[in-house]
């Protein structure tokens, strides 16, 4: 296997690959570590070596643990539900039922609509004096709802949509998983007895554990770091409410002139994530 | 549904409706109850489906329709359905932004990214997985560093970089930037699916005289088609929506993507939900032809990448 | 076995180099298919300069990308767009001058950013032209010299004004407000139930971290004569003097806020104006953009507003929030042309430029209200009133002109961060949606203030 013609095919077959990462992650990560060093106003201006000076004041600073705080409501939440609903939906999509494979690419749809135009969808379905949320409110006799004005309901918002933007990624790694029980599984389950819920938990689950690990690996990581959303969304507000890691670095960053801090932030949030992962690799070992 | 006394069962002296008449009769009610059962969970499924497509589908309608309704209809009662039709809002859109040049100029970003992408991850997933490379995860924990850093402090000293090696303000740039988003997930995924092909595959090819390459290319290749039409489908996706990357590296109107021209378009103060829904219509359409047409190779390759990833 | 690989890695690299820049070269004549694109380093017999532009009203684009052609083919010089959203003008322009790819011409609404850009030698003054033109012929507060030049041509006043329904006014008989109780009774006065649901509210103001809101929802404090910051870059709003009117003007603004509409927390610019062109609202705030929208979305009642300035308390002052756009030339080998390009488009352009929307771009320079081509255009002339009310504004000295980002002793960045901060804003949001004393509001918000502001002293 480790002949010369391989070395040569193994290389090849590597180095543009390696080059990319090395050239678009490596060294622009390299980089925002070695801003997070210095104080720097903007981009222009000087930066002043202050070594770990940053690194402190982000971690002496409430705001960042409470951002800290934010981040983990918003993925742990956000994966819980979306694994919670992606089972649901795998299992009740697992049916026969005419139209089967038409409802699966309906299901997936959420997932390819771009994060901006989820967010402003549910922008306009939610917006307080003609979004068609408010009106079908109304229509019941409730009042208008102010989604967005309250800490509590805005970190819901965000949870919900990130939810189902999302989980049809879920929903079908599941669906793959089930199809691979037999169906007679089931019927026999169902003659001995067994009611749905037991069904559920003593076939379904189990089955589905070693994607489920994956997934909350991949959907965590994701999660912590998204972006978007929370920005398109609430920019972080109101009063700070929803603003997590990537939202406070950007602010930091790029709006309060203080580059290192931004950085400092971002390089926390990322040693964070990796120690998490590392950690959860422990606890649940792939072949990889 | 089996019935649980065969016909040989019947008694000659029972009598339809006796109370008193042999177990038989119960096998017809169990018969009819059980069906009557059966029916309840077809409807059950049957509601139950329903409420997850309009629960999945409603809101991507509710875009579509908006789009298209005259204003009065749009901010006044609901409906479902609209009574008049106006291309009004599509209209605006193209006579006072950029919107033609800045969809070619997205098409052609994420359909380099693809194959780029493409190009790069096959032989990094097939080497990775059929090879024991020292310093495997190392690479792959680095290619996962992409997602773990805010894009915003990526994509400034990304910018520098091009800077210096003449390539800023292009969409060649562009494509190179998306490439390294696009580039850890497709290997990820490809990997998964590479693993489920056994070696043997490569190895009777190798027997009846192909050699490696060969047998990569003629072999694996086309049995992995549902998992390459995966990474083709993300790599269009995260290039087609990437906002961050265009935003720094762009530098002329000219050269900018849709994300970025929706970007200004909202920017511009007197915006209003019509043309906003428009332009989400025209971003997300690409997107919807091309599921349509894909998507049962996109949900295999996903499940299969997930499984074994 | 390592080392020979990052050896080979190296050596491939510079290989694929020269077969990026050839790469980069077919790009960017892919890139280049349509009007107006150049790959840059292709061109080196012409100039081509590279201007960051933050008006993105599509009107405006227009014009500019109509007067960039007609100054290629008087002079040959090319001039390239970068159309961006006001907020991200800033890193964008400061971004391409780390990389070394600065943009040859700057367009920013901060005067602290461009001061920031001045004092690290980023810019080239432009003296001379203001000279040319007569500093005295400038308005007030658009003109900030530093180091004895002046960086930026000041090319509008975005004053943030009140509007009010003069038929609801008149309905319910009440005068333009000239107080804070005055201004809470007429937007009451202008709540319409209809089959039990509100039809009319009473005003709009923003709260949400924001721009907008820093912008429209505070020159009620100017007003009242309140410094944020004091002259030696402390925080004064918890001062003995100014505490007592802080907390004065949260009562008042939750008063306001009883009148205004759900969604206020995520309203911005848009809002303002559509809420009051959808007659949701009687009170809203902004510049002459809202008359251009009325015009254009809801005709009827372009007759039907008056403009105001933000009363104070007690009826003794009143104030206007202040704003500003400017180009700059920024240092590069461009700057000559890039100069040149300017004083062209000043002296040959303005008005045209000013007319894509006459009544929002308010200008900067006496001269120009006296120009025909600006006092003849129909909407000027329609909107006399409103025009000479916001005229006015440049001369008279019983309307304060203020903002959160210049504030202290002499605009800097600090300002700037003050702005950024949004510590204002997030002070209304506690006062309305987390309902906190505005004692405490006070206090919350000067706390942060400190914070934000002491990094630096």
């Amino acid at each position: 296997m480790n002949s010369r013609n391989h070395r040569w095919l193994v290389f090849g077959f590597l180095a543009p690959g390696i080059l990319l990462t090395f050239v678009g992650i490596v060294l622009p990560l390299l980089y925002a570590v070695y801003l997070s060093l210095f104080r720097l106003e903007s981009f222009v201006g000087v930066p002043e070596f202050v070594g770990l000076v940053n690194y402190y004041d982000a971690l002496t600073d409430g705001r960042f643990w409470r951002a800290t705080y934010n981040g983990f409501i918003y993925s742990l939440a956000t994966i819980a539900l979306q694994v919670v609903i992606g089972i649901l939906f795998a299992t009740i999509l697992n049916e026969s039922f005419k139209g089967k494979a038409f409802i699966r690419g309906l299901v997936v749809l959420p997932y390819i609509l771009p994060t901006v135009v989820v967010t402003l969808i549910w922008g306009w379905l939610l917006d307080g004096n003609v979004g068609l949320i408010t009106s079908i409110l109304h229509s019941l006799g409730l009042p208008a709802i102010d989604w967005m004005s309250s800490p509590a309901t805005a970190m819901m918002i965000i949870i919900f949509v990130s939810t189902w933007t999302w989980t049809p990624f879920v929903t079908v790694c599941f669906l793959a998983a089930l199809q691979t029980v037999p169906e007679d599984l089931y019927a026999a389950a169902r003659v001995d007895g067994t009611t749905a819920i037991q069904r559920f938990f003593y076939i379904t689950i189990p089955v589905v554990k070693p994607v489920l690990v994956v997934i909350v690996l991949m959907r965590g990581i994701w999660t912590f770091n998204k972006f978007d959303v929370t920005w398109l969304m609430t920019k972080g507000g109101p009063v700070e409410s929803t603003e997590h890691i990537p939202v406070l670095a950007y602010v930091k960053a790029f709006t309060l002139f203080d580059i290192g801090n931004g950085a400092a932030i971002a390089t926390l949030g990322f040693i964070m994530l990796s120690v998490l992962v590392w950690l959860y690799f422990r606890l649940f070992p792939t072949e990889d | 549904m089996q019935q649980p006394f065969g016909e040989e069962m019947q008694h000659p002296y029972a009598i339809p409706g006796d109370a008193n008449a042999w177990p038989h009769t119960d096998a017809k009610d169990e018969l009819a109850r059980s069906q009557v059962r059966l029916m309840w969970r077809k409807a059950r499924t049957y509601l139950l489906v329903i409420a997850i497509a309009i629960y999945s589908f409603l809101p991507i309608y509710w875009m579509f329709v908006s789009s298209i309704r005259p204003p009065q209809e749009l901010f006044g009662q609901p409906s479902l359905v609209p009574k008049s039709f106006t291309l009004e809002y599509f209209n605006v859109l193209f006579e006072l932004t950029n919107f033609p040049v800045n969809f070619m100029n997205s098409l052609i970003v994420t359909v380099l990214t693809t194959i780029i992408t493409l190009f790069c991850a096959i032989p990094m997933a097939y080497v990775l997985t059929r090879f024991q490379i020292k310093g495997k995860s190392i690479l792959t924990n680095i290619m996962l560093g992409a997602y773990m850093f805010p894009p915003m402090l990526l994509a400034i000293p990304l910018y520098a970089i091009f800077v210096k090696i003449h390539l800023d303000n292009t969409l060649l740039s562009l494509v190179l930037a998306h490439t390294t988003i696009t580039l850890p997930l497709g290997v990820w995924l490809l990997g998964g699916f590479f693993k489920t092909l056994p070696f043997e595959i490569e190895q009777s090819a190798m027997i009846d005289g192909c050699t490696r390459f060969q047998a990569f290319r003629l072999v694996v290749l086309p049995l992995s088609l549902p998992g390459l039409v995966t990474v083709s489908i993300f790599s269009f996706l995260l290039s087609w929506t990437d906002y961050t990357y265009a935003l720094m590296l762009i530098a002329s109107d000219a050269n900018k993507t849709i994300p970025i021209g929706l970007a200004s378009m909202l920017g511009s103060y007197d915006i209003r939900w019509g043309e906003i829904m428009a332009g989400s219509t025209i971003i997300t359409l690409p997107l919807l032809v091309i599921f349509v047409f894909l998507s049962r190779y996109f949900i295999k390759g996903l499940a299969a990448g997930a499984m074994k990833g | 076995m390592r080392e020979k690989l990052g050896e080979k890695l190296f050596s491939k690299m510079v290989s694929k180099r020269s077969f990026l820049k050839k790469a980069g070269a077919a790009a960017g004549v892919v890139g280049a298919y349509s009007v107006g694109a150049p790959f840059v380093h292709a061109q080196k017999r012409n100039v081509t300069l590279r201007f960051l532009n933050q008006e993105t009203d599509p009107g405006t684009i227009k014009m500019l990308n109509q007067s960039f052609e007609e100054y290629k083919s008087k002079t040959g010089v090319t001039v390239i767009m970068d159309s961006v959203p006001s907020t991200d003008a800033f890193i964008k322009l400061s971004t391409s001058i780390r990389a070394g790819q600065p943009y040859d011409i700057g367009n920013l609404l901060f005067i602290g950013d461009i001061l920031l850009l001045a004092e690290s030698g980023n810019l080239v003054p432009m003296t001379p032209l203001i000279d040319e033109i007569g500093r005295k012929d400038f308005g007030p507060k658009v003109l900030f010299p530093s180091k004895g030049e002046i960086w930026d041509y000041p090319y509008d006043y975005n004053f943030a004004t009140l509007y009010y329904r003069t038929d609801w006014l008149e309905k319910n008989k009440i005068g333009i407000p000239n107080t804070w109780d005055e201004v809470v009774k007429a937007s009451r006065s202008f709540m319409v139930n209809k089959d039990g649901r509100p039809e009319h509210y009473g005003a709009v103001f923003p709260i949400a971290s924001g721009g907008a809101t820093n912008w429209l929802s505070f020159a009620w404090l100017w007003a009242e004569n309140i410094k944020l910051l004091g002259n030696d870059w402390s925080v004064m709003i918890d001062s003995p003097e100014t505490k007592p009117k802080m907390i004065k003007f949260l009562q008042f603004f939750r008063e306001l806020y009883g009148t205004m509409p759900p969604s206020v927390p995520q309203a911005a610019y848009a809002e303002m104006l559509s809420l009051f062109a959808t007659e949701k609202v009687g009170i809203s705030t902004y510049s002459g953009r809202l008359i251009h929208h009325l015009e254009r979305f809801a005709p009827t009642l372009a007759d039907k507003y008056v403009l105001g300035a933000y009363p104070d308390m007690n009826g003794q002052n009143k104030a206007i929030n202040h704003g500003t756009d400017s180009w700059m030339v920024v240092k590069t080998k461009n700057s000559d042309e890039s100069m040149k390009f300017i004083s062209w488009f000043v002296k040959e352009k303005l008005i045209d430029f000013y007319s894509t929307i006459i009544l929002h771009y308010q200008p900067t320079r006496f001269s120009i209200y006296e120009d025909p081509r600006w006092f003849n255009h129909p909407l000027v002339k329609k909107h006399s009133k409103a025009v000479e009310f916001t005229k006015s504004l440049l001369t008279r000295t019983d309307i304060r002109i203020d903002a959160i980002d210049q504030q202290g002793p002499k605009v800097d960045v600090r300002g700037g961060k003050l702005f950024e901060s949004f510590v204002m804003p997030e002070m209304l949001q506690s006062l309305v949606l987390r309902k906190t004393d505005p004692i405490a509001c006070v206090e919350e918000a000067a706390a942060k203030m400190r914070k934000t502001i002491q990094k630096d002293t």
